[in-house]
């Protein structure tokens, strides 16, 4: 409940923003006479309408407006009931997302499923000519994000990542632009190293998306599709833990509390270290081990150092004995610390930076960046760097050992295990 | 059946021959009863790994030791499950070598004791066999892995479950090679095997594989078949392609689809014809996945070198696809052309970039800037002098993306092209390209009558690179215009350019005052914090209020910057005394803004200053002090001042302070709120006070507030305290809230007062019998368990465990059913959990009763310690769902609920009725212990 209410006012607080800084462009600028900007009628398919989908993507269609939701599409019939009920009309229900993609009308998908189809639909959209509003994390498997990323480039897509503390307020302890500005700024020094720990108030959400690793057997529901729901996922028999609301807990479909909220607290991190276009070079776990090959367990603690020094220290507060204090610098660096709530050592940090001008307005994805077909501000580019962390998080606590990672080939190098994470093979006939 | 498990484990204890190299595990035989059985076990398991090890093709094997270098121990297998998983890190590596120590007779072992889904729990053997595989594949282990593989190989040939094998497989996934080829093959002859063997090979990091898919491509069919059609394009093996053309003519589209995907993936030529075919005949989603296999052969194609066709391909698509609908797909064939024919391409990547379409432009302008010509800046440039105002914008994207030094002067002639959105392409262009160059052009644009132009104009100075570029911006300081002056101090500001803090110190005692302004301000951003003296020098002289206000920022920033806190506010105490009347009133608002015991006592000081002003501004001060430090100081001030505004601000001040989060009692905050009431002279005052004591929710504040509800002045004012008080406590205490707030309708007859009234009034009924009264602690969970299986296991306030933080629980909120405790209120949103509620109940008499529950999801409720009800099921809440007896003893009985939590709404309730179904005379709750 409480998810679903913080997304959607992120999402309308950041198609607010849009359209209260919205630049006028000449018209032949944009487009010809016959063209119309998707800005000013965009039209959308939903496809995923469980929590996140019917919570933050499915939007009413006014009365005496032309209708904007045109598409939702479930592969559980409860939830796309639902989701018609609440679209309210001009609306049409579909069960298969090809069948959504084949709308000519649709200028944007949505893509609220689990994890595992983010990134097949995703592609498809993109080869349909469709922009994207990719909910997180962006893909299951590094590989994946590639792909994405490939695609959208290829068919001239805009794509946003549904995850919006980059654009500004960073969950409870900060302003996204000024962390960035004061790490730039190098007032704090160089390494820096950012803290996102249990004690510092990040609900990591660990215990509560582990999997069942022995499940009982149980005959699908008959509202749902469940080898469609499974679909590039592994055959797995059904039990009601491995689908809706609790999916993140099984390693076929996503990676646990990390791949739930990693996202939204460590995109921002990318950000403000200024480390979009890179990611670390060294990682190391601290979890129970072996981990379960089907249900996804618990960690402890994580770092990640990138090749400049900077480092990411993650801590759960779910397992093993917390190192990090809860008053702990989110960012310290040999200069300075600045604490949550704009709170720094020594005080008064980001009084030094109120003359900078803030960093440049990161780009909305509905209105300018689909009208001036500019990148988005959580672009694929971005977000995939950002959905690395999580990845190469999870594949340190599959492994068991420190591993080290080449951000420009995207791979662990020499190592024929860890590689093998990065890359999944699917159930035909989905594919990258 | 401790007997069978000592024998058990020994059975398969593994032992190592001391100093001896040996070929076959070799079993450490004891005196129980299956020795016999041991010894063909141990010879069945080896020549199974044998016989797999001779499946690996000779290739391999030349490269791969033989397994037998891998010296079993001995290992009590069963002692080792018994430690997963390790809850200790350090641990994990441990473990693992123990387990790959015991070799593959530990890996049959393990395997004998999975189990398929639903039919037992094999979670420890499970973890044992997926974490070797991750172990043994670690790099520097390939005599582990081998070993392992084989191992696993071995089981494969054994009669087990689909779903078991299915298991085995997924570790080849994670650490076969070679060797596990044979057996994977044979596998995707077996509907129920083949995806996951597929799955299996295609992981595999070897050429060998697709040698198993094709033979087995050759005997698959139906559904094995379209997974092997997508195996070997994965793996992109040439020899299928005759095959795998036929599969892209099946009637069944997936079957086709995963055939396109092949034959574009694999990249042979030969297919060209019936992709394009397909692009044509396909429609809808079917219609895009043969236009991806298109592209995806013509990239292949591009890298084999085979450019001239790919380009031909591409262009070929370009020219089939028009309309709006196809322009992405014009898009990723203008891309392929680019990446085929290079500077070739460049016709079609300009005619791209003067479409209509922005969609199309923006594509082209991106590919354009990634062109590999030597000449494109020239080409460009020369095409801007007759493009139309879109391409021209366009190009100029592509000449700032290219940044070359050689397209600076034709981006500079563009600021001066007659259509606006041109000469701000231009703008960000020349910013784009930058060099020292750049500088005198942007400078001139700062003078620009249009605002978009000026601010396109600033933007590009504030980025704009190259060596000598910020030597050159300051130098443009002294011809500029004040306009102009005023604004590139500003970039400098934006710039960090602190190696010309003089000339900016310089320009705070420019003519002109907004340079002065802009001057003071950069100051402020950039001085380092010895500069500090000087800075406050600017506040001392300034003379505008402008100037100074800026100045006092400057100094607060300047004086951060040292990083002993305590001694920030030194040098601004120290020109205190002698810097004037303005300047001083300055300088404690500097105090204000730094904070401190150094400052405050400062400030404290000049509250008794000659100077009216001054006097002023420190009281002010005090009242805005950023902390409660100050309450006392402006309780005292209140009392001793005579003047009625200062009065008036240091009360204000007061209450602002007090109703600061803090860890007072409720009792301590009202004894601080008397204070107030006592020195406050006017209504207005009393009526903020009384507003603030309006937060605390204990019935404490019920009581203080109930004289002022005798005051006709205050009245209102307390009764609407007395409301929200009553509210925040009614669920706790009823009986004080019920009282409180019949005692301010009384005295307040307001539409609104009656209305809030009324709304408590009905919440409380709406309360019926049902206990209201609790205290909450959790939420409680447990790695992977759910809400079902936490319902029975034993967290803390079960076991009276002192430790456990209880806290008030709210009252209801949910109108439908205020009746019902809403533990996400006091416990957060938390799935898969448990949280408890606790209260004591008063019993008139000794009595047996009916205990009528109900809760969302299940329940557990103990009385007087002893379990009644235990409800394990996910479930909504409603009225009295289940009822059950409880006996309840006279006096005081304790009550605990236990509530599970598996996702959505979280709540229960309780009551306690007569065996006759009827409320219960005298019985009521009370928190607390």
């Amino acid at each position: 409940m409480t998810e679903k209410t913080i997304s959607r006012r992120r999402l309308l607080g950041a198609s607010l923003k849009a359209a209260a800084t919205f630049t006028i462009v000449p018209r032949y600028v944009l487009g010809s006479a016959s063209y119309i900007p998707p800005s000013e009628n965009i039209t959308r398919g939903v496809i995923g309408t469980g929590s996140m989908g019917i919570g933050a993507h499915v939007f009413e269609n006014k009365p005496g407006k032309a209708p904007l939701t045109l598409a939702v599409c479930d592969v559980d019939e409860n939830h796309l009931a639902e989701a018609m009920r609440k679209a309210a009309r001009g609306c049409d229900a579909y069960r298969d997302f090809r069948r959504v993609l084949e709308r000519k009308d649709i200028d944007v998908i949505h893509v609220a499923t689990p994890p595992h189809w983010h990134a097949l639909i995703t592609i498809a959209a993109a080869q349909a000519g469709k922009d994207v509003l990719c909910e997180k994390p962006m893909h299951r498997f590094i590989r994946e994000g590639q792909a994405v990323i490939d695609a959208l480039n290829r068919y001239g897509r805009v794509f946003q990542i549904g995850t919006y503390n980059r654009f500004g307020g960073f969950e409870h302890v900060g302003w996204s632009p000024r962390l960035r500005k004061i790490c730039r700024s190098g007032i704090l020094g160089k390494p820096l190293t950012v803290r996102i720990t249990g004690a510092m108030g990040f609900e990591w959400k660990v215990q509560r998306h582990s999997g069942i690793p022995n499940p009982t057997l149980e005959a699908a529901p008959k509202e749902l599709d469940y080898n469609m729901w499974l679909g590039p996922a592994p055959w797995k028999p059904y039990h009601r833990h491995r689908v809706h609301g609790s999916f993140r807990g099984y390693w076929d479909y996503d990676g646990g509390g990390l791949t739930d909220m990693g996202q939204h607290f460590l995109d921002p991190v990318q950000y403000f270290l200024d480390k979009d276009h890179t990611s670390p070079v060294e990682i190391e776990a601290e979890a129970p081990w072996p981990v379960h090959p089907d249900a996804v367990g618990v960690w402890g603690r994580i770092v990640m150092k990138y090749e400049d020094g900077d480092t990411i220290i993650l801590e759960s507060g779910e397992w093993g004995t917390p190192r990090e204090a809860p008053d702990a610098p989110l960012i310290e660096g040999p200069k300075g610390r600045i604490y949550p709530q704009n709170r720094t050592d020594p005080p008064g940090l980001f009084e030094l930076l109120d003359k900078f001008p803030e960093e440049p307005r990161l780009i909305p994805f509905y209105n300018q960046a689909i009208k001036e077909r500019k990148q988005a501000g959580g672009n694929a580019e971005v977000s995939h760097r950002s959905t690395i962390l999580l990845h190469i998080a999870n594949i340190a606590i599959r492994t068991g050992r420190k591993l080290r990672f080449d951000p420009i080939t995207q791979t662990f190098p020499g190592d024929d295990e860890a590689n093998r994470l990065i890359d999944v093979p699917m159930r035909a006939p989905w594919h990258l | 059946m401790a007997d069978k498990t000592t024998a058990k484990k020994r059975l398969f204890s593994i032992a190592l021959l001391a100093g001896t190299v040996i070929a076959l595990p070799v079993l450490l035989l004891t005196s129980c009863a299956g020795t016999e059985k041991t010894a063909a076990v141990a010879e069945d398991a080896q020549g199974v790994v044998q016989e797999a090890a001779a499946q690996t093709p000779p290739e391999a094997k030349a490269d791969v030791p033989a397994p037998a270098a891998v010296v079993p121990a001995a290992v009590d297998i069963d002692a080792v499950l018994e430690k997963l998983p390790t809850q200790n890190s350090g641990k994990a590596l441990e473990v693992s070598r123990e387990l790959v120590s015991a070799g593959p007779l530990a890996v049959a072992k393990i395997a004998d004791m999975l189990v398929e889904p639903g039919k037992g729990n094999d979670v420890k053997a499970r973890l044992a066999i997926h974490g070797m595989a991750m172990y043994v594949n670690r790099p520097g282990a390939e005599k582990e892995r081998q070993m392992y593989a084989l191992a696993i190989v071995a089981e494969l040939k054994k009669d087990r479950p689909a779903p078991i094998k299915c298991f085995l497989m997924q570790q080849l996934h994670i650490a076969g090679r070679d060797e596990a080829i044979p057996a994977l093959g044979e596998a995707l002859l077996d509907p129920e095997l083949c995806e996951t063997a597929a799955q299996a090979l295609i992981a595999i990091p070897v050429p060998e594989t697709t040698a198993a898919l094709d033979a087995a491509l050759a005997k698959a069919e139906g559904k094995s078949r379209r997974t092997i059609v997508q195996a070997l394009g994965v793996e992109r093996d040439a020899k299928a392609v005759p095959l795998i053309l036929k599969e892209a003519a099946s009637e069944d589209p997936e079957t086709r689809e995963v055939a396109l995907f092949a034959l574009g993936n694999i990249g042979d030529p030969t297919a060209k014809d019936v992709l394009l075919n397909a692009m044509k005949t396909e429609t809808g989603y079917m219609q895009s996945k043969a236009t991806e296999a298109c592209m995806l052969l013509m990239r292949r194609m591009i890298e084999d070198g085979k450019k001239a066709e790919a380009a031909e391909m591409s262009r070929q698509i370009l020219k089939d696809c028009a309309g709006d609908e196809m322009r992405h797909v014009r898009c990723a064939a203008l891309r392929r052309l680019a990446e085929a024919d290079g500077a070739a391409a460049l016709g079609d990547i300009f005619a791209a970039m003067e479409s209509e379409d922005l969609q199309i432009r923006t594509v082209a302008a991106a590919i354009a800037a990634d062109v590999q010509d030597p000449q494109l800046a020239v080409k460009l440039t020369e095409k801007m002098k007759t493009a139309p105002p879109q391409t021209r914008c366009a190009i100029l994207a592509v000449l700032g993306r290219r940044a070359e030094a050689g397209s600076l002067a034709a981006a500079v002639e563009a600021i001066k092209d007659p259509e606006k959105a041109v000469r701000i392409a231009a703008l960000e262009a020349v910013g784009s390209i930058g060099g020292r160059e750049a500088v005198k052009p942007l400078v001139g644009k700062l003078e620009s009558k249009d605002g978009a132009e000026k601010s396109a104009a600033q933007a590009a100075l504030d980025r704009v690179m190259g060596e000598g570029a910020t030597a050159e911006i300051a130098a443009c300081l002294a011809q500029a215009s004040s306009e102009q002056r005023a604004i590139l101090i500003k970039v400098l500001t934006n710039r960090g350019a602190a190696e010309y803090l003089d000339a900016i110190f310089k320009a705070a005692f420019d003519p002109d005052k907004n340079v002065q302004v802009a001057a003071v301000e950069a100051v402020g951003a950039l001085a380092p914090a010895e500069a500090l003296p000087k800075v406050i020098q600017l506040l001392v002289k300034a003379d505008s209020g402008a100037v100074m206000r800026t100045a006092e920022t400057a100094v607060v920033s300047t004086a951060n910057r040292i990083i002993e806190e305590e001694k920030r506010a030194d040098a601004a105490i120290a020109v205190l005394p002698e810097a004037g009347s303005e300047a001083g009133c300055s300088l404690i608002r500097v105090l204000c803004r730094l904070g401190g015991p150094k400052a405050l006592e400062a400030v404290r000081l000049a509250t008794g200053s000659q100077d009216a002003k001054i006097k002023e501004a420190a009281i002010r001060a005090l009242c805005d002090w950023q902390d409660a430090g100050p309450m006392g100081d402006l309780m005292a001030l209140i009392k001793k001042e005579s003047e009625p505004t200062y009065k008036v601000l240091a009360l204000r001040g007061y209450l602002r302070m007090l109703a600061m989060p803090n860890d007072r009692a409720a009792s301590e905050n009202l004894k601080l709120y008397a204070d107030a009431m006592q020195v406050a002279e006017q209504d207005s005052e009393r009526k903020a006070a009384l507003g603030g004591i309006g937060n605390i929710t204990d019935p404490e504040a019920l009581k203080f507030l109930e004289p002022y509800l005798q005051i006709p002045a205050l009245a209102e004012e307390a009764a609407m305290a007395t409301l929200k008080v009553a509210r925040g406590v009614s669920g706790y205490d009823r009986s004080a809230a019920a009282q409180a707030i019949e005692k301010a309708a009384a005295v307040c007859k307001s539409e609104v007062t009656k209305k809030k009234v009324e709304e408590i009034k009905g919440l409380i009924a709406s309360f019926e019998d049902f206990i209201t009264a609790w205290e909450a602690a959790g939420p409680y969970s447990a790695t992977n368990q759910g809400f079902e299986a936490l319902h029975d296991v034993s967290f803390p306030p079960e076991k009276d465990d002192p430790a456990v933080k209880w806290k008030l629980q709210p009252a209801a909120t949910r109108a439908e059913r205020p009746w019902a405790i809403q533990l996400n209120e006091s416990l957060g949103a938390v799935d898969q959990t448990v949280g408890y509620l606790r209260t004591k109940v008063y019993s008139p008499v000794e009595q047996d009763v009916h205990m009528l529950t109900g809760s969302d999801d299940g329940l557990k409720v103990w009385v007087n310690g002893a379990e009644v009800l235990s409800i394990n099921a996910p479930r909504g809440v409603a009225k009295d769902q289940d009822k059950s007896k409880a006996h309840l003893k006279q006096g005081w009985n304790t009550v605990l609920m236990k509530v599970t939590q598996g996702g959505g709404d979280w709540e229960a309730c309780l009551r306690f009725r007569s065996s006759d179904g009827k409320a219960l005379e005298g019985v009521y709750a009370k928190v607390g212990q």
